[in-house]
C-alpha cells in the first residue's frame, strides 16, 4: 500500500450501509442502540491521561 | 442483502473472548471485513468537518493525543505523520452501532470502536496499556502489535494482514506499527456495565 494523504487513505468508493440482521429486532439491541445515539461518549477522553490531550489551531 | 451479518459478527467475537488467555490471532471472512470496512469509510465520507466539530477525531503520536481545531489542522497532522484515530464510531446510525449494541446486550458491558488509520512508518503510541479488552480488525493495508508476554515480560510480535484479527484483553502493554500503511478497527469492551440493564 502507497499511502501520500490522508484522503489516499480511505477507499473512494461511496457507499450505502444497509443492515438487515435478526438482532435489530431485538428490543433490547434496538434500546441500546438508540441510547448509544444519544448517550454522553465514555470512551474518547480515556485513550491516554487528560493532560496529554491538546487541541491543535 | 443477506441477513445473519451482524449475528455471524457477534457470535465470532463473543467466541473469541471466551477462549481467550491473552492474546487469540485469528481471521475473519472477507464479506465480513467488507462489510466493517464500507461502515468506517462511509463515516469519514459523510462528515470528516463534523467528526472534527465534535472532538472524535483525534491524532496519536509517542506520548499524547491531539484533538484538531479545524479539517486543515486535521490535514496537517496527518501530513506531519501522526495516526489518525476516529473515535466512538458507534455513535452513529448504521452497521457499527447495530454490532456495539448487539456485543453489549450479549456482554453486558460498555461497548464502543474506534479505527486507527496510519500512513507509512506513521507515529503511533509508545508501548503503553489500556484499561479495556480489544478486539482488532485490520481492515486495509498492514500492521504489527508487539505484545509484551505477562510472565517473562518479552516482546512478541503479531503481523496482521487484511481480515486479521487480535485480541487484547486490557493492561497488556502492546505498541503497533506499519510500514506501508494501515486501517484497523478496534471494538472496545469499556469497564462499564451495559447500558440496558433488564
Amino acid at each position: 500500500m502507497n499511502v501520500t494523504t490522508f484522503g489516499e487513505m480511505i477507499d473512494k468508493t461511496a457507499t450505502t450501509i444497509e443492515v438487515v440482521d435478526d438482532v435489530i429486532e431485538d428490543p433490547r439491541v434496538a434500546e441500546t442502540a438508540r441510547q448509544m445515539i444519544n448517550a454522553e461518549d465514555l470512551y474518547r477522553y480515556s485513550k491516554v491521561p487528560h493532560e496529554h490531550v491538546t487541541v491543535s489551531d | 442483502m443477506s441477513g445473519l451479518f451482524v449475528s455471524e459478527l457477534v457470535a465470532q467475537i463473543c467466541q473469541v473472548r471466551q477462549a481467550c488467555s491473552q492474546w487469540h490471532p485469528d481471521d475473519l471472512a472477507g464479506h465480513l471485513i467488507d462489510r466493517l470496512n464500507e461502515a468506517v469509510v462511509s463515516q469519514f465520507q459523510l462528515d470528516l468537518s463534523g467528526i472534527v466539530d465534535e472532538k472524535r477525531l483525534a491524532y496519536a503520536s509517542i506520548d499524547d493525543l491531539i484533538y484538531p481545531a479545524d479539517v486543515d489542522s486535521a490535514q496537517r497532522l496527518w501530513s506531519s505523520g501522526r495516526t489518525a484515530i476516529l473515535q466512538s464510531l458507534q455513535t452513529r446510525p448504521g452497521l457499527l452501532n447495530t454490532l456495539c449494541a448487539a456485543l453489549e446486550v450479549e456482554e453486558g458491558r460498555r461497548v464502543g470502536c474506534s479505527a486507527y488509520i496510519s500512513g507509512p512508518k506513521a507515529e503511533s503510541f509508545a508501548l503503553h496499556t489500556d484499561d479495556w479488552d480489544a478486539f482488532i480488525v485490520q481492515l486495509q493495508g498492514d500492521k504489527t502489535f508487539w505484545i509484551e508476554d505477562s510472565t517473562s515480560e518479552e516482546l512478541r510480535n503479531v503481523d496482521l494482514r487484511r481480515g486479521g484479527t487480535l485480541y487484547l484483553p486490557r493492561r497488556i502493554k502492546h505498541r503497533a506499527h506499519s510500514n506501508a500503511g494501515s486501517m484497523h478497527l478496534s471494538i472496545n469492551f469499556l469497564n462499564f456495565p451495559a447500558r440496558l440493564t433488564t
